[in-house]
């Protein structure tokens, strides 16, 4: 190794300082970030990525600037999924709560998509300001209600007591109530009930069982199944002979699509008929387009989901306009969370303008959380409504749709 | 010794009796409500004879599955991992094969007899090629490995195959009915064999005509009997031909098949392409009957297909074809009669009690039919 | 020249590193690999003068440094704008890239110049230098802000149910494909009792030792009827185990046990009594809700450790590796470690020199449970929530590509292992994710005029689908490359190369071979 060679070496470490002194910038503006923290991976992509594209669109009509243009946001979207379970795992989750709580320019955290993983963030994100938290689609009850069973665990979630997180969609005490009476006005007087055994699926398949039995309908079974099983066969012919030697008028089925609700229905068909005899109803977790496909278009032929809101042609102007907006950049809307997804990027945004024309500081956590509860009367996408104390919408609507041709279409709206 | 022999045995009674009010009273924790069991027979007892039929149907997917197994295990003594997934490819392969050859749209009773056999051969002949390939590429150069390293190579194939399959379903230009949302979610194989019984007019229910509320479907009997002819097959195959006994005796002892002059990379490659082509024929099947393809199906599959290799005595045909049909029968009655969010674990929780009892299995100790 | 060769594959493939990470992590990445470089290379040296070997060992560095500087300089001038971000401030770029360069430099000759040392002192060193730096990293990541902590913290936890497993695997030759049962019997020991949800808030000192022997105690218990069966039969036993355990804890949600003699039997012979129930609907395990949240560990003068802080939560997983790190040692050194090796070469043999099998089996299934206890304990308290999915048999699966990738029967192999592959799960694959999606977003998508073609390139060239391909090929390729992981076991390593090991001994002088070995 010569002199020579050092001197080179030298050159160029120096020559690239120097680059580096001209690519580097100055720091921009005052940035604010918004983030989101959502599975991108298995079939909860299909309704993820129609979030992340919805929130994108609100913050692009908004050009990226609040406050009259002394803002700047951005929004990032986070995965709170690990290729190690293929679905949202804890650790991520906890992790996305911690870097969003460490970076003092994130102002809202949208998220997240399963309620289980929205107890592990809530009181982290409650402990560091509190930076406030807007789901798109958690339906836990318990995560904003206190639960009979579990008496104290609700506050637990938030250790500084104040209350800062908050969902625009309608829980599933909600869901199940009105899905209840819903199978009661098809004329239905048997029901029997599966669920996925998950916290979502139990728990609206639970709440339907208890209203279920109030109003007179007979619960012949409520049973949960093996999500991974390759077929269900056995299970439907137990079904097809437990209403006193018949099948029941309809079944109630508290799950996603992820949990083989395909195949479920696939063997209810093969069992049972069509989905006019026994009738076949489930929560939002089965609206997809993911669902019927998996199905067929002849099997899902008449299936009924329930999805919070009303349809999507029933929504108010600034809906209608933005599905029309969704349908231009991304192609066509066929799920049901988007308009949520919309909706949350729509609730930050408007607590940044009010912080700011209160003459507030829109970097402060605790402002802005403030702000997203004092939210009433909001005219959003979703219609008119108002948070309550509890961080809940007051969005109390419930549309069914039933497949059609293929396709979900919208068969009324219920409360 | 007469009297020793005749003697009550006080013990052994008490053990009985004991595991007997264990299982009372622990049993309804899973499911196990012995009273209520008894009683939902008692009130349909058709019904069992409906369970078994649904067992024996399942249960033959899972046992050619598990024949791959059992073949790969007895020769090299690898746990394939990868194997439940080269099924789950032959789902996707049968399913493309019937959709671009237009048997999927088409209503002429012949043209779909002959676009299922067609799909059938290319799904062998594929998931074949697949298989010896995986060993080409995976295991080949594992062989002198330390025993473990090819188990994880089989994992990181088995995570391969999966993305594979999880890209083949989001191709709607090759099967149109897969739809826009991705490859994630389950797609729908189908039901071809419905199709082709209502263009002719017959009943898809055998026994519809018998008055009895039974169904035994087409979809059951072709299983069942495609499942009956393959292991008949195969077992004729490793018994008489001169490429079934170099497998014996590869699995007997490698080293003195290799000195009686054995051409060991041939049979082993030959054992792969064997255990492909029934992966792939089973996923036809699978396919036919219970009207799914499905990225992640080859895991489970997978899975339940190992276990059954297991409990009939793994290297062992006839065993890990009784280890299939007493698992698809088992899930079935545990389905029907039980608690079915605790399917998955009694099949295990047998597998394990059979495995106390018989350490190497159902048919385990005759090695000498070792494939 | 095979020095200067490998010092410029890691300069370039840690520059490369910086293109997924950037900002500060040059500085980081810099450290780390003149430590590999430093320890790899320097090794197969001849012992001879430190200074000597680190003036040898000088151009090597300085050009691997040399090119990670360039590299990253190049990514924060011209890549970070391809992919949409913003440059890293100036001073970051210049300090990170001088600590970087200076990392790489000082620790790739300071470590091979420790080579000269006699080998007491070496290791000595070594030591001091490996601690100092264990030390070091979290506040070095704090202050970088590039939030690797957490990450590593969790393939800390993989590590410690590595080390257990290891034992089984690795020690006693027991092949065990559902580890992780154990470790949801110790997370779900402590967030049973120390939950609001069942009202016990038991302390975490306590808890933790609660769940090790609850851990060890299901080993023995699930140990105890798996002994007859050999290899493979063991296997699949274990893996039905590794199935059952988790369903068990997701359906124990209405645990109902009643008196079957006076609910049933007397009843059946219209005897009236009343039925003597003992649990009636008990929500056990919580199921799918998860149990959450679970207390946390405090400690005098820190106080409760908060999640946001992994400082804290990062020494303490430290320590409690160094504990298991201890106990296993001596453990393998004692008798009964002998006996497990003696066990796992050839059980009749064994038996035959009055090992009994029976209890030596036992002892490494409840021992390498009670590992994964610890490891179960930590995870539920930093997480602070359980759900069952998180212990299903991919959980089993990657424990034991921990063992095997990183050597097994080899302690420091399963440091190594563990590090190296959650590391690639959790920080090295997102990280490529988010920079190929980005990249592909910033360049290539918007040079696509047709939309149609536009949304098939972004449908199928989203990397998130090639999570499981990448992680596949990972395991696939690491294995042909290297069968026997990446620190093997000397004995398992003597199987391997029969021919080569006497050859290694008696040449080993000379450093070309050894370096023929490590290509």
């Amino acid at each position: 190794m010569s002199k020579r060679f050092f001197a080179v070496l030298s050159v160029l470490i120096i020559a690239s300082m120097a680059l580096a002194a001209c690519g580097a910038t100055g720091g921009a503006g005052a940035t604010l970030k918004i983030v989101s923290s959502l599975p991108m991976t298995g079939s909860s992509l299909t309704q993820t990525q129609t979030i992340v594209n919805a929130m994108q669109l609100r913050l692009e009509q908004a050009g990226s600037k609040a406050c009259g243009g002394k803002y700047t946001i951005e929004y990032e979207a986070w995965d709170d999924a690990s290729a190690a379970l293929g679905k949202w795992d804890p650790a991520v989750e906890t992790e996305n709560a911690n870097k969003a709580a460490a970076d003092a320019s994130i102002i809202a955290y949208l998220g997240t998509f399963n309620s289980g993983a929205a107890k592990l963030s809530i009181p982290i994100l409650n402990a560091a300001g509190p930076l406030t938290m807007i789901s798109p689609a958690n339906t836990n009850p318990g995560l904003t209600k206190a639960d009979k069973d579990l008496p104290g665990v609700t506050d637990s979630y938030y250790p500084t007591g104040v209350r800062s997180y908050s969902r625009v969609v309608a829980a599933d005490d909600i869901q199940g109530k009105v899905a209840a009476n819903f199978v009661k006005s098809l004329g239905a007087t048997t029901v029997y009930i599966l669920d996925d055994q998950e916290l979502y699926g139990k728990g609206v398949a639970d709440v339907f069982d208890a209203t279920a039995q109030e109003i007179g309908l007979t619960v012949v079974g409520h049973e949960g199944i093996d999500p991974k099983a390759a077929d269900y066969k056995a299970l439907m012919t137990k079904i097809s002979t437990s209403n006193a030697g018949g099948p029941p008028d309809a079944i109630y089925v508290g799950m996603v699509v992820d949990n083989n609700a395909s195949q479920l229905l696939k063997d209810k068909v093969a069992i049972m008929g069509d989905n006019e005899t026994v009738k076949y109803v489930g929560p939002d977790g089965i609206q997809t387009q993911a669902f019927i496909d998996g199905a067929g278009a002849d099997v899902s032929a008449g299936v009924y989901a329930s999805v919070a809101g009303v349809a999507l042609d029933k929504l108010p102007p600034a809906g209608l306009q933005f599905v029309k907006d969704y349908t231009a950049k991304f192609g066509d809307l066929t799920e049901p969370y988007a308009v949520y997804g919309y909706e949350t990027m729509n609730v930050a945004l408007k607590a940044i303008e009010d912080v700011c024309a209160a003459g507030g500081d829109p970097t402060d956590r605790a402002a802005i959380n403030s702000a997203v509860f004092a939210i009433k009367n909001f005219d959003g996408a979703l219609g008119t409504w108002s948070f309550d104390a509890n961080g809940d919408a007051s969005l109390t609507d419930m549309t069914f749709y039933q497949v059609k041709d293929g396709k979900y279409e919208a068969v009324g709206t219920f409360k | 010794m007469e009297t020793t022999r005749k003697k009550f045995n006080w013990r052994r009674f008490a053990i009985a009796t004991l595991v007997l009010y264990i299982v009372f009273l622990l049993g309804p924790i899973v499911g196990l409500d012995i009273p209520v069991v008894a009683a939902a027979i008692k009130a349909n007892p058709l019904q069992l004879v409906q369970f078994l039929i649904i067992g024996i149907s399942n249960g033959a997917i899972v046992a050619i599955i598990a024949l791959g197994y059992t073949m790969v295990y007895g020769i090299i003594e690898l746990i394939n991992f990868a194997h439940g997934d080269v099924y789950m490819i032959g789902v996707f392969t049968s399913l493309t094969v019937l959709s671009v050859t237009g048997t999927l749209e088409s209503k002429d009773p012949v043209k779909i007899v002959l676009g299922l056999i067609f799909a059938l051969i290319i799904a062998i002949v594929f998931c074949a090629v697949l298989n010896a390939t995986i060993e080409r590429l995976a295991y080949r150069r594992l062989r002198n490995a330390p025993r473990l390293a090819p188990l994880i190579s089989a994992i990181g194939m088995s995570f391969i195959i999966e993305n594979i399959g999880l890209m083949w379903a989001a191709q709607a230009w090759l099967v149109p009915s897969f739809g826009t949302t991705g490859g994630a979610s389950q797609k729908v194989f189908p039901d071809m064999l419905g199709i082709l019984f209502a263009s002719l007019g017959w009943n898809i229910n055998l026994l519809a005509s018998s008055g009895l509320a039974l169904r035994l479907t087409i979809k059951d009997l072709l299983v069942i009997v495609l499942a009956v002819v393959l292991m008949t097959g195969l077992y004729l195959f490793v018994q008489r031909t001169r490429l079934g006994k170099a497998m014996r005796a590869t699995a007997q002892n490698r080293d003195a098949a290799k000195m009686l002059g054995i051409d060991i990379d041939r049979v082993i490659t030959a054992t792969f392409l064997i255990g492909g082509g029934l992966a792939g024929a089973a996923g036809l099947m699978a396919g036919l009957y219970n009207n799914t393809a499905w990225w992640f199906m080859g895991f489970r599959a997978g899975l339940q297909s190992f276990t059954a290799a297991v409990l009939g005595g793994i290297g062992n045909i006839t065993g890990g074809m009784l280890g299939g049909f007493l698992i698809g029968l088992l899930a079935s009655f545990s389905d029907g009669y039980l608690n079915a969010r605790w399917t998955n674990a009694l099949v295990f929780a047998t597998l394990v009690l059979i495995l106390l009892f018989r350490p190497t299995g159902l048919l385990g100790e005759q090695t000498g039919q070792k494939a | 020249m095979k020095i200067m060769r490998s010092g410029i594959t890691f300069g370039i493939v840690a520059g490369l590193l910086t293109f997924l990470f950037g900002g500060w992590s040059v500085a980081v990445i810099g450290s780390l690999m003149g430590v590999g470089l430093g320890m790899g290379l320097g090794s197969g040296l001849e012992r001879k003068d430190p200074f000597k070997i680190a003036k040898d060992m000088a151009p090597t560095a300085i050009v691997a440094g040399t090119i990670l500087v360039v590299l990253s300089i190049y990514q924060n001038t011209f890549v970070q704008h391809a992919i949409g971000k913003q440059p890293a401030p100036i001073n970051i770029m210049i300090f990170g890239n001088l600590i970087g360069f200076l990392g790489t430099v000082i620790f790739t000759t300071l470590l091979a110049g420790l080579h000269g040392l006699p080998e007491k002192e070496e290791q000595k060193w070594k030591m001091i230098l490996l601690a100092v730096l264990v030390v070091a990293f979290p506040f070095i990541d704090k202050l970088t802000a590039l939030r690797w902590t957490a990450q590593i913290i969790f393939a800390l936890i993989f590590v410690i149910l590595g080390l257990g497993l290891n034992i089984v695997v690795g020690y006693a030759g027991l092949l065990d494909l559902g580890y992780a049962a154990f470790f949801a019997i110790g997370a779900y020991t402590t967030g049973m009792l120390s939950s609001p949800v069942h009202g016990i808030q038991i302390n975490f000192w306590i808890v933790i030792w609660i769940a090790a022997v609850m851990a060890a105690l299901w080993g023995f218990m699930l140990g105890a009827p798996t002994l007859p069966l050999r290899g493979d039969y063991l296997a699949i036993v274990t893996l039905g185990f590794g199935e059952i355990v988790p369903v068990l804890f997701k359906n124990l949600i209405d645990v109902t046990i009643k008196e079957p003699f006076t609910c049933w039997i007397l009843p059946m012979f219209k005897i009236q009594t009343s039925c003597i129930t003992f649990v009636q609907d008990f929500d056990l395990t919580l199921g799918e809700k998860g149990i959450s949240p679970i207390g946390r560990p405090s400690l005098p003068l820190i106080g409760e450790f908060q999640s946001s802080n992994p400082i804290t939560w990062y020494f303490l997983i430290i320590a409690i590796i160094l504990l298991s790190v201890f106990i296993i040692r001596r453990l393998r050194d004692s008798r009964l470690g002998r006996a497990w090796m003696a066990i796992r070469e050839d059980e009749l043999a064994a038996a035959q020199m009055g090992i009994d099998p029976v209890k030596t089996k036992l002892a490494a299934f409840a021992l390498g449970a009670t590992f994964s206890g610890f490891a179960g304990a930590f995870y539920a308290a930093y997480i602070a929530g359980i759900f069952p999915s998180v212990f299903d048999f991919s959980a089993s699966i990657i424990i034991l590509c921990v063992v095997i990738l990183g050597g097994i029967g080899n302690i420091n192999g399963v440091i190594v292992g563990g590090l190296v592959l959650m590391t690639a799960d959790r920080l090295f694959l997102p990280a490529l994710k988010d920079f190929l999606a980005s990249l592909l977003t910033h360049t290539i998508l918007p040079s696509i005029s047709d939309p149609v073609v536009q949304l098939a390139v972004k449908d199928n060239a989203n990397p998130i689908l090639y999570r499981f391909l990448l992680f596949g090929l990972t395991l696939v390729i690491m294995m042909a490359v290297r069968p026997e992981g990446l620190i093997p076991n000397a004995q398992v390593r003597a199987e391997l190369h029969p021919d080569e090991a006497p050859v290694a001994v008696v040449e080993a002088e000379t450093p070309m071979n050894n370096k023929a070995k490590k290509g």
